[in-house]
């Protein structure tokens, strides 16, 4: 054994060369097309529609697009805490992403002012339906089904109101700050010189730092998705947001990654089939618990069958939203269930970057269908909404983009020498 | 009990070795001088002799995915009859075939007739039970349990030779003792 022995302590990580140009350019694209698709299409519907809520409409598509976006650095920073508490090789192939990733968060919270500004000020234009005078909502959704009477808008008003909704998302934003400033800082030390005290210290951070997020990302799906449905509320919903959490930051984690050295012969040897394989399979299980949660969800309301929570499906599941549900079931839970199942799809990096951008997109939509249908829009202008959304999507995420890739090339795509676990796995 | 009136017909060729990378060495070498029915045996599981032997992709997949399948597909149908032919119930004004209800069960056969066919398969790809195997006829090989790391070739093999293949083992770079398997 001893002539093969590797020593880890003597590693060190080879210069992972990586072209940034690419994903810049489409950041860029997503960025400029989006935001200019957007502004068009809202301020048409905004004049269209000026009197039947033209202006909420901007606010609740933009909404789509922050929650959607907002879903990756939430996802790295919970990913990377398991992966510091369980030693999870995946967690070190896309230490840098994750690293990038949790550097937005800032950006991320000016991206946010949009949706404080729709609670706080915007009255009868707000995406937020208990941010509306009341008198005005009742008339905007006389034709919706929930029957939101008085009395509970007025008891829901003590947790819903503009305020204590600010004062929540700044502890969500402060909190998830600082968890991911503690990872951002012990991380050089703990994976580049094999500082032993850093080490321990992000181990422990991982246990009590998945309580916080679980905890503090109930209250943003509460907050954020949830509270935009007039009186409806799912114990269930805030595992379906989390799953698609942690599936689009793989997802979106595969892609970055699976572009810049898919061809990379230097990072695919240490990024073995072993490790391909385990990312793969771990998306695969987002999938099906995604698909299990929100199975569970959907039954037991359909089974239910009471006002208060019957109105959600409802309103999703009727005037064209319905062709939306069943993509869904398609492609967010049957086509991966039956792709991932082969080995030499997880191992391909071209056939990883398509299951990824093909997530990446169902998992927007899935975003969209749980926010944007919640006010009754008149049938035809459904889909009209709807690519309003993918615009809002296309806007945000490119701006949001950019800032991750100025993040992402300023350290080499492997850490230095925690990669020692990847490089010398099988030998002994 | 009388001695036997013939020897016995050899079954293969085991070579023993004292290190799990002596063993890795061995079976790359007899893979590459051509051999295919060959079997290594360690305290421990081994990588890299897994990889040296070549294994085929397990069926194992397939076999429980299709186990799944019809388990799925058998529960489906037995709540789609029990709930519309033979006993149809009007539950809260809801259709007969109100088939998200039908969900959980159909899932749970497919949980249950997955991990039984995996269970069966496993067995059966293995060959279990097996109450006899003519290595256990090698005295030594007990330590394979223990501290003995074993290279068999099978007679079957396409390229075995009593002769020739004894030389090739026992020319293998820190072999300890190669032994004729009896059947």
């Amino acid at each position: 054994m001893t002539e093969h022995h590797h020593d880890d302590s003597h590693y060190v990580a080879p210069t992972i060369e990586a072209n940034y140009a690419p994903l810049r350019r489409v950041a860029l694209l997503s960025a400029v097309v989006g935001t200019v698709a957007f502004l068009a299409l809202g301020i048409a519907n905004a004049s269209m529609n000026a009197a039947h809520g033209g202006v909420r409409d901007l606010f609740l598509t933009y909404q789509s697009g922050f929650v959607f976006w907002s879903l990756v650095p939430i996802g790295a920073m919970t990913l990377m805490l398991i992966g510091y508490l369980c030693s999870t090789s995946w967690a070190l192939v896309f230490r840098r992403v994750f690293q990038a990733a949790m550097r937005t968060w800032p950006l991320m919270f000016v991206l946010f002012l949009p949706v404080a500004a729709s609670a706080l000020f915007m009255g009868h234009d707000s995406s937020f339906w208990w941010a509306v005078p009341a008198g005005e909502f009742a008339r905007d959704h006389a034709n919706g089904d929930p029957v939101v009477t008085h009395e509970v808008a007025h008891r829901q008003g003590l947790y819903l109101n503009g305020l204590f909704f600010l004062l929540r998302a700044v502890i969500i934003f402060g909190v998830f700050g600082l968890l991911m400033r503690a990872m951002l800082k012990w991380a050089p030390a703990a994976e580049d010189e094999g500082n032993a005290a850093n080490k321990s210290k992000l181990k422990g951070l991982g246990g009590p730092g998945v309580l916080v997020w679980a905890l503090l990302f109930t209250v943003a799906m509460t907050d954020w998705v949830m509270s935009v449905e007039p009186a409806w509320s799912s114990s269930m919903f805030p595992v379906v947001a989390a799953m698609d959490c942690f599936l689009v930051t793989m997802a979106f984690s595969a892609l970055v990654f699976y572009s810049l050295v898919g061809e990379n012969q230097t990072a695919l040897t240490i990024v073995k089939d072993k490790f391909r394989i385990d990312i793969g399979s771990l998306m695969y299980a987002f999938t099906m618990i995604w698909a299990y949660a929100s199975f569970g969800q959907y039954m037991l309301i359909w089974a239910g069958n009471i006002p208060e929570e019957i109105g959600y499906y409802r309103k999703r599941l009727n005037g064209g939203w319905e062709f939306v549900a069943y993509a869904l079931m398609a492609i967010h839970w049957l086509l991966p269930f039956v792709i991932f199942l082969f080995r030499e799809v997880k191992t391909n990096p071209k056939s990883m970057k398509a299951m990824s951008i093909m997530l990446l997109a169902i998992c927007a939509t899935d975003v969209i269908w749980w926010i944007v249908p919640c006010v009754p829009h008149a049938e035809d202008t459904q889909f009209f909404h709807l690519l309003m959304a993918i615009a809002a999507i296309a806007m945000v995420g490119g701006i949001w983009g950019l800032a991750f890739l100025g993040q992402l090339r300023k350290a080499n795509l492997l850490p230095k020498k925690d990669t020692a676990f990847l490089a010398n796995w099988g030998h002994h | 009990m009388s001695a036997p009136t013939h020897t016995p017909e050899t079954w293969g060729l085991l070579a023993e070795f004292d290190t799990a990378d002596a063993l890795i060495a061995a079976t790359r070498r007899a893979r590459e001088a051509g051999y295919t029915k060959m079997d290594g045996y360690s305290p421990y599981p081994i990588g890299e002799v897994a990889d040296e032997l070549g294994f085929p992709r397990s069926e194992i997949g397939a076999i429980m995915f299709t186990g799944g399948l019809v388990g799925a597909t058998m529960g489906f149908l037995m709540l789609t009859w029990v709930s519309w032919v033979e006993y149809p119930l009007n539950i809260a004004g809801k259709p007969y075939f109100s088939w998200s209800m039908f969900i959980p069960i159909t899932w749970e056969l497919l949980v249950l007739t997955a991990s039984v066919s995996g269970v069966v398969g496993l067995l059966a790809l293995c060959g279990l039970p097996m109450p006899y195997h003519p290595l256990f006829n090698v005295p030594g090989f007990a330590r394979a349990t223990k501290d003995g790391f074993f290279l068999a070739i099978e007679a079957e093999d396409p390229r075995f030779s009593p002769t020739t293949t004894k030389d090739f083992l026992s020319g293998l770079a820190d072999v300890k003792s190669v032994e004729e398997v009896p059947a």
